[in-house]
């Protein structure tokens, strides 16, 4: 008969073993596809933040000219924000503000923008004092203050973490809102 | 060596337990046992994690920390560009009530301590507000405790202001004022000051005009900004030689029609002469001589009483003029703003 200590694990043991190295480890693999998925939209948020304040950075230095101004459109369906091509836009004008696609910024496949107000595209326009208008060059639609833009993830299974745009008269702020907790987003600053 | 030599002749086994434990290692010379080498790792391990992970978190506490505080700099920053270029266009600078009797604009009361004027009677106030009295839609958008809002026309895009459009009231600056007031309500006095010329002493029952002041703003973070905004030079103070030759009295003055001052240069050449100021304007009254040749008072023959806004009567050898709704008294010499 062979000694107890030389005894291998049996198949339960390592059953038990398997089983619960599977449960923990795709406990943390999906805590890391939702982080991930948090940090795509995240990113794809901050991604238009950047873009809106080089847009306003950009009819501060040069939209001097009288009527000029920065516009720039938030198509929601196809994930861009781009120049518009009106006259009196100094993005458009060479060279011209490179259009960015958000989908491709964040990295991720499915990403969705909804706003507080309007319908997409949604028009931003910077004066030359850095303000935003309350009319577009292209629109006459009174804008109203502040403009919220929801960035989400609405894949089966998807995070309710929402990411926010906040554009207002001297500001551009992103924050967050767990839709399950808060109607509401928390902003960081700015 | 030995032992071996032992186990290949059989003496092991034939040998007590004494005699074995007498051959093992001595205690002192043993390695630990799996069991205790995996405890003491992962003892060791979840020490190193919680050690980890709180030096970590804080390290991303103090980043968002100083991101926070950048942010806001930035974005007040942004707010003193933006309130010293809308009074460096805006036509004069008023504060407390003297010269917006008559706004149609709610938000410009008498307790807004800062007001720009612009052409056709249009108000540019800042004050500060708790979020809690913004539009409900709104309302929790910004954090606090206190809001810097501006009252006034909206914007064009090419930059103008939209003269003709409603005024409107927008979210200026978040993160006013270091602690939350008692209450709801954010008065505009800790943390958002403005002083001015028009605060100090008074010269001959009235106050010097000024284009400038100085205003403070306290953030959320402790940050103090204090800054000098200077309204444009209303061409109407300096207007002694502009309008020299104004003989037009009441009730449109010499000024044009969309500006936002009536100018009249009393004849005073009588003692009955008498000029109604327009409410809804800055009314400003010209006279050629130096301050001190003139007797002012509020009616004739009353007593030493200051002139003031609603009644001051100006006489010079022997010659007089009454005058309602005074803004303004421009001397050769001397500018002065009665008291109201």
């Amino acid at each position: 008969m062979r000694s107890r200590s030389r005894q291998g694990f049996t198949m339960v043991e390592l059953m038990v073993t398997i089983v619960v190295i599977t449960i923990v480890t795709s406990v943390i693999a999906s805590g890391a596809f939702r982080f991930m998925q948090e940090q795509r939209l995240r990113q794809s948020a901050n991604e238009l933040v950047s873009y809106l304040i080089t847009a306003r950075a950009r009819a501060l230095r040069e939209a001097t000219d009288s009527g000029k101004a920065c516009e720039v459109e938030l198509n929601a369906f196809t994930k861009t924000v781009k120049p518009t091509t009106h006259l009196y836009n100094i993005c458009n004008d060479s060279p011209s503000l490179p259009p960015l696609d958000l989908l491709l910024a964040s990295g991720g496949s499915d990403l969705t923008i909804t706003s507080s107000a309007g319908s997409s595209p949604f028009l931003i326009t910077f004066t030359r004092l850095g303000t935003v208008a309350s009319t577009n060059l292209s629109s006459a639609t009174v804008v109203t203050l502040p403009r919220i833009f929801y960035f989400s993830n609405d894949s089966p299974g998807a995070t309710q973490v929402q990411r926010c745009v906040m554009v207002d008269l001297n500001s551009v702020s992103l924050g967050w809102r767990n839709t399950a907790a808060a109607a509401t987003c928390a902003y960081d600053g700015n | 060596m030995e032992i071996d030599a032992l186990r290949r002749w059989g003496v092991m086994k034939a040998c007590s337990s004494t005699v074995r434990t007498a051959l093992a290692p001595p205690a002192a010379q043993r390695g630990f046992t799996l069991v205790e080498l995996l405890l003491a790792v992962s003892l060791g391990s979840v020490v190193l994690a919680f050690l980890g992970g709180g030096l970590l978190l804080s390290e991303l506490k103090v980043s968002a920390r100083v991101q926070r505080n950048l942010y806001a700099k930035d974005a007040a920053n942004r707010a003193i560009d933006l309130m010293r270029r809308e009074a460096s266009f805006s036509r004069f600078f008023a504060s407390q009530n003297a010269v917006i009797r008559g706004s149609a604009l709610a938000e410009c009361t008498s307790a807004t301590p800062i007001v720009y004027a612009q052409l056709n009677n249009v108000y540019i106030c800042y004050k500060t507000v708790a979020p809690s009295e913004l539009p409900a839609a709104y309302q929790s958008a910004y954090q606090g405790p206190c809001v810097l809002v501006r009252s006034g026309p909206p914007y064009n895009p090419d930059g103008t202001l939209d003269l003709t459009a409603t005024p409107i009231v927008q979210v200026l600056l978040d993160g006013v004022a270091k602690t939350p007031f008692a209450g709801t309500l954010c008065p505009s006095t800790t943390a958002f000051s403005v002083t001015s010329s028009l605060d100090s002493p008074s010269i001959g029952g009235g106050k010097p005009l000024t284009r400038d002041a100085n205003v403070a703003i306290t953030l959320a973070s402790g940050v103090r900004y204090s800054f000098s905004v200077r309204a444009a030079s209303n061409p109407a103070y300096d207007g002694k030689d502009l309008y020299a030759n104004c003989t037009v009295l009441s009730p449109t003055g010499c000024g044009l029609a969309e500006e936002a001052s009536y100018h009249f240069k009393p004849k005073m050449d009588s003692v009955a002469e008498l000029i109604e100021g327009k409410e809804s304007r800055e009314n400003i009254f010209y006279f050629e001589h130096p301050f001190g040749e003139y007797t002012l008072r509020q009616k004739p023959g009353s007593g030493p009483e200051p002139c003031t806004y609603a009644n001051c009567y100006v006489e010079r050898g022997g010659f007089a003029v009454k005058m309602t709704n005074v803004d303004a008294l421009i001397f050769a010499d001397q500018e002065i703003r009665p008291s109201t």
